[in-house]
């Protein structure tokens, strides 16, 4: 967002000149997503503050002893009474919140139990995978079902547009209820089991291959980018079936919400007018979309700030080896600064999402914040 | 009456949709009566046998017939979906008409309804899965935890569906009369501005129903839901996923079926009331 940022502190003449720069975007008046922003974080620091409380009252609170979980039933009352002390776990809970926010603003999570790292290496080292992997299927989801969604939501009345109309009602209904990690393992018996077609669901790459030099932690860039294409070409042989799998079932309410403003903005008494002032089908279907624009990007941010979380169970499936497996692994292990180091992460990477889905309102919709 | 008729005959999709719920009643009813093997006794000997006569659906790594347990299942997994969303139907409904009708307004009332939509800012933002999953692993894996996690995640939704409603609602011109009428607020708030929002919490309650089978299922995959060997559809997907990769299909295909066809029944049923309950659309 530099437009943005720039144009709020500079002067007018620089801000003309900006707003050249930016082209498409130019009608946007940079002060407006400063203003906006200025605005917002009134309400995003509570928000956040929320969040560490619940974050900590979720983990902490709840019934079930940690250091029975963690030590096992056979530990001696005075190795859980140790254990508990070690934690600072016998200090008032008060106090225990205020300790753990300290270091938090430290950028310290502690250390999880399982795999003996502190928390925040742990999540940096595993985010990138979780973020190929959703990011990905988002843009795939985007580039397949807003063209589908553009087609059917035409409604010219003739047979075929029916049809189109009535297979996207069918398929947003059956993607709704598809279990997406039931999806992936049809996929996996499929493509892997019956056609070879796939490989195992052991991770990011083939077994051998070196994952290439750490620049985004995204493999498939970060093998592009340095020419590394064996690697390349393994990584996207591995991203396929879990792309494939949420492409499929979350590309659904995409699809859906495509098709359903389309044909409500194609109803508008604008594009009518502009059909008589005999603009080219296509001109009016770019006007048309335009408008369609902020309900899919509101569903597709929604989407988004979901899978962080609904990943979890297709990369389970694929042995992915991202955030979210290492979420399972924690609940698994009763491991609770690991569990509530993510859960604090994935909160704060959807309010971060939906923020960003704001800001893109503003860019899309002019009339918006003024 | 006579238009719902003529919807039917112009949806057989909803028929269908009709069908699958009621078949699932029946197996809730008596599932149980119409299995022919006990759902949770393993027989290592006849462990992972292709579907056949002896076993329409095949078994599982243990041996248990896995055609007895996705009939079984149907009372578990439905139990979980329509309790929870009659849970979370029951306290969100009431919840976002009060924050509806006393939002935006002077005095104290108003403070708590900004205060409430606060806290839903805040439940929502954590991702609905993770934060059903760390409450059942932290509350202990059983059955009424579960519930009650998948009824929690899901009350954001209710209140804010109906606030938004409610908020429209109130400024209509009969809320006025009422209130020149004499009505107390809290009268107006039932008698008045109630039933006449209950149409969205009824539409987001038939698709929480489904939704909720959905996340009980996932909730098990992971390990954070109902113990094995209990016959649930999601936790047999995940005892089948091992079996995928070395060719054994079945274990895991059936279950999924099952809760598939399910889901897409409620969502069908759902489509359809709010298409038949909304009079513009017709």
């Amino acid at each position: 967002m530099g437009f943005g940022k720039s144009a709020g502190v500079v002067s007018k003449r620089m801000w003309v000149t900006a707003r050249s720069r930016v082209g498409v975007l130019g009608h946007l008046r940079g002060s407006r997503v400063v203003g906006y922003l200025r605005r917002r974080a009134l309400f995003l620091l509570p928000q956040l503050i929320g969040i560490t409380f619940v974050t900590f009252v979720l983990v902490r609170l709840l019934p079930g002893d940690p250091a029975t979980r963690i030590l096992g039933s056979l530990a001696t009352a005075e190795q859980r009474a140790e254990f508990r002390e070690k934690l600072g776990m016998n200090a008032p809970v008060w106090e225990q919140y205020i300790n753990w926010m300290r270091d938090l603003f430290r950028g310290d999570l502690g250390i999880s139990f399982f795999t003996s790292h502190p928390v925040v290496d742990d999540i940096r080292d595993r985010f990138p995978a979780t973020l190929e992997l959703i990011t990905i299927s988002l843009i795939i989801s985007l580039l397949v079902m807003i063209p589908l969604g553009i087609l059917a939501g035409r409604q010219t009345g003739g047979r075929l547009s029916r049809l189109a109309d009535r297979i996207v009602f069918g398929y947003g209904l059956l993607a709704g209820a598809i279990p997406d990690f039931w999806l992936g393992l049809i996929l996996l018996f499929v493509f892997y089991h019956q056609l070879g077609l796939a490989p195992p669901p052991l991770g990011r790459l083939d077994i051998g291959i070196q994952p290439p030099p750490t620049i985004t932690g995204f493999y498939t860039f970060d093998s592009l980018v340095t020419g590394n294409f064996q690697a390349f070409s393994s990584a996207v042989r591995h991203l396929a079936l879990p792309v494939a799998t949420l492409v499929f079932v979350y590309g659904g309410p995409i699809l859906k919400m495509t098709r359903q403003v389309m044909s409500s903005v194609l109803d508008a008494p604008y594009i009518e007018h502009g059909r008589t002032l005999g603009l080219r089908d296509r001109t009016v279907i770019l006007y048309a979309l335009r408008n369609s624009l902020p309900p899919v990007v509101t569903i597709t941010g929604v989407i988004f700030g979901y899978l962080l979380g609904g990943a979890v169970l297709v990369e389970t499936v694929f042995s992915w080896g991202g955030l979210g497996q290492y979420a399972v692994q924690a609940v698994q292990n009763a491991d609770f600064t690991a569990t509530q180091g993510f859960v604090l992460v994935a909160a704060v990477f959807s309010i971060l999402v939906y923020l960003l889905v704001d800001i893109a309102y503003l860019v899309i919709d002019p009339r918006i914040g003024t | 009456m006579t238009y719902t008729l003529y919807f039917l005959r112009k949806n057989p999709l909803t028929i269908v949709g009709l069908m699958i719920i009621f078949i699932d009643l029946i197996l809730v009813v008596f599932g149980p009566l119409l299995v022919p093997y006990d759902p949770t006794k393993a027989a290592f000997g006849d462990a992972l046998r292709g579907p056949g006569i002896a076993h329409f659906f095949g078994t599982d790594h243990a041996g248990m017939d896995i055609f007895s347990r996705v009939i079984v299942a149907a009372r578990l997994d439905l139990l979980i979906g329509v309790l929870a969303a009659t849970i979370s139907f029951f306290v969100g409904v009431p919840l976002g008409i009060l924050a509806g009708f006393y939002g935006d307004r002077r005095g104290w009332t108003s403070w708590g309804s900004e205060l409430l939509m606060r806290g839903m800012d805040v439940i929502q933002s954590f991702p609905v899965f993770i934060f059903a999953m760390v409450l059942v692993a932290m509350a202990g894996t059983s059955v009424r935890n579960v519930v009650a996690a998948v009824a929690f995640v899901n009350i954001p939704i209710f209140v804010r569906l109906l606030r938004s409603d409610a908020l429209s609602v109130r400024e209509q011109p009969f809320i006025d009369a009422a209130r020149c009428a004499g009505n107390p607020e809290w009268r107006i708030a039932l008698r008045h501005l109630l039933p006449n929002s209950i149409r969205t919490g009824l539409i987001q309650g038939s698709v929480t129903i489904g939704w909720a089978i959905i996340l009980t299922a996932g909730l098990s995959f992971v390990g954070a839901g109902v113990p094995t060997p209990t016959p649930e559809w999601g936790l047999m997907i995940s005892d089948g996923a091992q079996n995928m990769v070395t060719g054994q299909w079945w274990p895991a295909l059936f279950p999924g079926l099952a809760l598939g066809i399910t889901v897409f029944g409620f969502a069908v049923v759902a489509d359809s009331i709010q298409r038949v309950m909304d009079p513009t659309a017709r």
